[in-house]
């Protein structure tokens, strides 16, 4: 899914007539401060990252002068918060807030159909809440088909516990709004955490929305790009390989880069390798066997639900455009993929890639077929010569992924020894 | 002479037709024969591969965009079919990655 920054969701619900605080985004101490002038104090100043519980970790502060604007958002801009760096801040109205409420509505698998979450219990401690008194956050199950009337709204929020006439009053239309949003969107998940419910009536304080991955082709004036959520922002190579899968719904190719700039590789002494597999659970498997044997997919990747050639053709080129691997290992689950068209396309890709040797790698590379037309996969690499490559090792249907990791080391290091190289 | 045909995946698939006639395996409509849902190239009277769905069926998918008329006709054929798709922004990676001293394997001396 597509997890959309605080300021995204905040415009969205603006959109959609839920009221969030006046402010505006921020890259630096200067920006920041001309925003809470335009706003008046005092503001709150909140790191725009894609992580929950960012306030206990320090990523809100709050500042009644410039200066004081000035300090935080220095601050937060120099900041990691849980490991991911803050490039953005929101700088919006400090509200006079006298309850907090929850708010959310997502997709009920066990129901099929999309449920509403609400307590009047406080929204930051939620989950402490759900905890201790799940009876506090109130589920209502909507029926998609007649969707979510100002009525059934009204009748949701008189059955949450606490509910006061006022509340019925002002959190209808908020409560409506929100399934409008979490519908129009195409959302996994819309969450108001928490809901400030001030003299002014209710206002969003903070936004949480998930946008499902396979809608965000619908929605091009969110201007999102189709990479897998990391919780950081999206490499290159990863907005490049989220294209793939754009408009050609044929298979999945799957791509996060796991180490992008070798660095996480080089502290663990471990050496650096790219990686594909068919199917999630093949691919956390072949990790699992190949760290231990020294080696760190700089990636993850799967290219499954049976793919074109062309998808895995593009997909390798960028797999194999990450600098700084000693090999490539591939490896299908035993699937009813039609492997020779993946076979197809990764030939395709070496033949472009490695043009001078007719394909044939300069790196140790280990492809393991398994699965339907897995012999006729072998075959298209022995049929344009790339099996021959001293560097290239095929395997079958009769090895496990701890047997293709084993192989996989004996190739490099007798490449390693072969040529010298280390890189 | 060319034949030239969009795919679904925003691909196009170029076919210099010129030395076909003399081509004696037609490797690209043999092995697109042996393909689902049917073939999407045939030979023509001429000796020429011509498209058997409309250009309209092809783009929308019919052509499952295998490869195998590229790779077979490299192999046993002209060498004369190309594969043209979009992978907006990796020319522009790479440039920046060997600026900075990070080169992609296969852009190394073999």
């Amino acid at each position: 899914m597509a997890r959309l920054y605080e300021h995204q969701g905040k415009e969205l619900f603006r959109r959609m007539g839920i009221p969030v605080p006046r402010g505006g985004v921020a890259q630096s101490q200067v920006e920041a401060a001309k925003i809470a002038q335009d706003i008046g104090f005092p503001v709150a100043i909140k790191a725009q990252v894609l992580v929950g519980r960012r306030g206990k970790a320090g990523g809100i502060r709050f500042a009644a002068t410039t200066e004081e604007v000035r300090m935080a958002t220095c601050a937060l801009l120099g900041e990691a918060i849980h490991g991911i760096p803050v490039e953005a801040v929101l700088v919006e109205q400090r509200l006079a807030i006298q309850r907090e409420a929850y708010l959310a509505v997502t997709a009920d698998p066990s129901r099929r159909q999309p449920v509403v979450l609400i307590s009047l219990q406080g929204g930051m401690e939620i989950e402490e809440t759900a905890a201790q008194d799940p009876a506090q956050v109130f589920q209502a199950p909507i029926n998609i088909r007649q969707g979510l009337s100002d009525h059934v709204a009204r009748n949701i929020i008189r059955r949450t516990p606490g509910a006061t006439s006022a509340d019925i009053l002002f959190l209808a239309p908020v409560l409506c709004n929100l399934y409008r949003t979490y519908r129009t969107y195409d959302c996994k998940l819309v969450e108001i955490n928490p809901l400030a419910l001030t003299p002014e009536g209710p206002v969003a304080t903070d936004a949480r929305v998930d946008i499902d991955d396979d809608a965000i082709w619908r929605h091009p004036e969110l201007g999102l790009s189709m990479t897998e959520e990391t919780g950081r922002p999206p490499t290159s190579l990863e907005i490049i390989a989220g294209t793939i899968d754009q408009g050609d719904h044929r298979g999945t190719a799957h791509f996060v880069q796991l180490d992008p700039d070798g660095s996480l590789t080089r502290e663990l002494n471990k050496i650096p390798i790219a990686f594909d597999c068919v199917g999630t659970g093949a691919s956390l498997t072949t990790m699992d066997e190949l760290v231990p044997l020294g080696y760190y997919p700089v990636n993850f990747a799967d290219t499954s639900g049976n793919p074109s050639a062309s998808k895995m053709y593009r997909i390798t080129k960028v797999i194999l455009s990450q600098p700084h691997v000693q090999g490539y290992l591939f490896l299908s689950c035993i699937s009813s993929q039609q492997l020779d068209n993946t076979a197809r396309g990764i030939v395709a890709a070496l033949k472009e890639l490695f043009p001078a040797t007719g394909g044939k790698p300069n790196i140790p590379m280990l492809f393991a077929f398994r699965g339907a037309f897995d012999q006729e996969a072998i075959q298209v690499f022995h049929h344009h010569g790339i099996a021959e490559s001293p560097w290239v090792t095929l395997l079958g249907r009769d090895v496990d992924e701890r047997e293709a990791a084993l192989a996989f080391r004996v190739l490099h290091q007798r490449w390693r020894g072969e040529t010298g190289r280390t890189r | 002479m060319t034949l030239a045909f969009e795919v679904l995946s925003g691909g196009t698939i170029t076919i210099d037709t010129t030395q076909c006639p003399t081509c004696e395996s037609k490797a690209c409509a043999k092995v697109c024969a042996e393909q689902s849902p049917g073939p999407v190239l045939v030979i023509g009277d001429d000796g020429r591969p011509r498209l058997k769905p409309t250009i309209t069926e092809v783009k929308r998918g019919i052509c499952t965009e295998c490869l195998g008329c590229l790779l077979d006709c490299e192999v046993r054929g002209k060498h004369v079919v190309r594969f043209h798709v979009p992978l907006p922004g990796l020319e522009a990676f790479i440039a920046s990655e060997e600026a900075a001293g990070r080169t992609p394997v296969y852009r190394r001396v073999q």
